[in-house]
């Protein structure tokens, strides 16, 4: 088993995509938290009222969760690869099992987005700064949880990324599925199901689910470290209210995400299993 | 390791296998045995079912029915699979911008196989200076190089290539004749396809013939070439009096051929001669037809399902 994930891992570094996905994913993670696209309008609300207040958390979060996109990306093209190549068929004649070359996978890609989280960390803690203009940080204490729960929503998204590779198989399929599904897909899903009564839903969905775990606990965080005066202002508590308590807490998005990669990953095995390699 | 406890023997066993890609049967109750020390020819017309078979053999594609055993062992009960068996297939390729040298590292490593034996690979099929170029830059000939490298990066007992003369040079096929005949000689088993029976006659000692997915032949080359006996064409002033005449001799295996010929099998030019001057018949024209393995295979691979097996070639289907 150590020498099929020495595999992958071999396999991950000597070719360019896995810093050619990162790269891209460290500058538009910067990109969204210096910009603070969709946190445009708190910050507006909140600025309106305190000049103040620490609005990098929430900056840093949002570039966090789209970096992690780029997470589930590099997961769906590196186990798609192998089919678009046709190397899987050496893959698999170098293996004892199908799902002995799928777990060196999940560990060599979850290793991966793990090193897609810690950059997504660094650069948008570096747009969050050129973003606030060095203002309005929160505690250390903070800001290093983000940072986790964004390396770990990293990780579970890579996981997610090599479960949906190995179920679809083919690539521009995946990856196209993959950004269709999140971009599109499900922002029309929920639209629908909260103008149908079903406001309780949307959390639900997977991409939802997995950008909440890193955004709930930002806006927690957020909303809880602001002095008193301000959360108590009658423009604050609405707000407040909104944004934290549509969703679910931060660690139940988390695990909700996790039981979707789980699925993803079960789906994958089955489907490879089943594959007959031509 | 329970996948470890193979019986070593190298031998190949294909049983009543069966292959259907939906409504098209592309493998029908195939069986033959492959055995060590010997280089067998997997032979058939292009569509018989050959690459699906090996496909199969190796785990890559699910039988309908039926099974393949390698050492006894079905291929995902090999345990570390590489180091048992090495195959060449089609459509097995490599990612175009990792290098040789990084394309071996990485199977080395899933087979748990030291750094070193990619540089002993490497050398083994001439790849050594090209091994830092990106697979996507290589010619066919060096990408079957490397693909043979791959294939043996485990020491394995057992070789399977497909169609390997595709895309080589005359160099290449000749390098890649004698590898397959010492790797055999050492006791070790080789199976090869090709639609071509002249571009492995010189290599394989047995051939397994299919055509539309089913067995037509089992057995030794050389007992092919025996049982294609030769014959004579021969035209006689009077057909009557030589026919009398070769069966008096005990040749009864005469034919009137469309165009008043006489087509004599089991003899030659010379005793035909002999005979039709003994008994004073005059010979217009004489000829001998050759054994034509290639004519033979011909026959047996287009021939109606059933029907070579049926034409028993000797003691070759055992």
């Amino acid at each position: 088993m150590n020498g099929l994930v020495k595999a992958e891992f071999r396999k991950i570094f000597s070719t360019n995509m896995w810093w050619g996905l990162l790269i891209p994913g460290a500058l538009i993670t910067l990109g969204f938290a210096a910009g603070g696209a969709w946190i445009g309008s708190l910050g507006a609300q909140v600025r309106d009222i305190d000049e103040q207040v620490p609005l990098a958390l929430p900056l840093f979060a949002s570039g966090m969760t789209f970096g992690t996109l780029f997470s589930a990306l590099v997961g769906v093209i590196g186990v798609t690869g192998e089919y678009r190549h046709r190397t899987i068929t050496t893959t698999y004649l170098t293996a004892g099992s199908r799902d002995s070359v799928l777990v060196a996978k999940l560990v060599a890609y979850a290793g991966l987005g793990a090193i897609y989280g810690v950059a997504s960390a660094l650069f948008g803690s570096l747009g969050a700064i050129l973003g606030s203009g060095g203002e309005g940080f929160p505690s250390a204490v903070s800001w290093l949880a983000i940072c986790a729960v964004g390396v770990v929503s990293s990780v579970l998204w890579a996981v997610f990324g090599v479960g949906l590779g190995a179920l679809v198989g083919n690539q521009l399929g995946a990856v196209l599925g993959l950004l269709l599904y999140t971009q599109v897909v499900e922002g029309v899903l929920a639209g629908i199901l909260r103008s149908n009564g079903a406001e309780e839903v949307p959390p639900f969905l997977p991409y939802t689910a997995g950008n909440d775990m890193t955004m709930d606990l930002a806006l927690n965080l957020f909303f809880g470290d602001l002095p008193e005066r301000l959360t108590n202002s009658p423009l604050v508590a609405p707000l407040r209210q909104g944004l934290t308590e549509a969703a679910p807490i931060w660690w139940a998005s988390a695990l909700i995400f996790l039981g979707y990669a789980v699925l993803m990953v079960v789906a994958g095995s089955v489907a490879g299993k089943q594959r007959d390699i031509t | 390791m329970e996948g470890r406890v193979h019986d070593g023997t190298g031998r190949i066993v294909v049983q009543d296998l069966t292959k259907r890609f939906g409504p098209v049967t592309a493998v029908q109750n195939l069986s033959f045995t492959v055995e060590p020390g010997s280089v067998t020819g997997f032979l058939g017309p292009n569509g018989a079912g050959k690459t699906t078979t090996l496909r199969m053999l190796l785990g890559l594609v699910r039988p309908s029915s039926g099974g393949t055993t390698i050492n006894g062992l079905p291929f995902d009960r090999l345990g570390n699979p590489a180091t048992v068996v090495g195959a060449v297939l089609e459509a097995q390729s490599f990612h175009p911008t990792r290098s040789a040298r990084a394309h071996l590292r990485c199977y080395a490593a899933a087979a748990g196989l030291p750094d070193e034996r990619v540089e002993q690979v490497l050398t083994l099929v001439g790849l050594t200076t090209a091994a830092n170029r990106r697979a996507g830059e290589f010619s066919l000939g060096m990408r079957q190089r490397l693909a043979l490298g791959t294939a043996l990066l485990g020491d394995p007992q057992v070789l399977v290539l497909d169609e390997p003369s595709n895309g080589l040079d005359p160099e290449g096929i000749a390098w890649l004749r004698t590898f397959m005949r010492s790797f055999a000689r050492g006791g070790r088993t080789v199976l090869v396809s090709s639609h071509l029976l002249a571009e492995v006659e010189q290599t394989v000692d047995q051939v397994v013939i299919i055509s539309g997915g089913q067995t037509r032949y089992q057995g030794p080359l050389e007992d092919l070439r025996r049982s294609q006996r030769s014959r004579v064409l021969v035209q006689p002033a009077d057909a009557h009096a030589l026919v009398a005449a070769l069966a008096e001799a005990g040749l009864t295996d005469v034919e009137t051929l469309e165009d008043g010929r006489l087509g004599v099998t089991g003899s030659h030019t010379k005793q035909v001669a002999d005979i039709a001057l003994a008994a004073g018949v005059a010979i217009y024209g004489m000829q001998e037809e050759q054994a034509d393995l290639e004519r033979m295979f011909l026959q047996l691979t287009s021939g109606e399902p059933g029907q070579g097996q049926a034409g028993g070639f000797g003691g070759g289907a055992a």
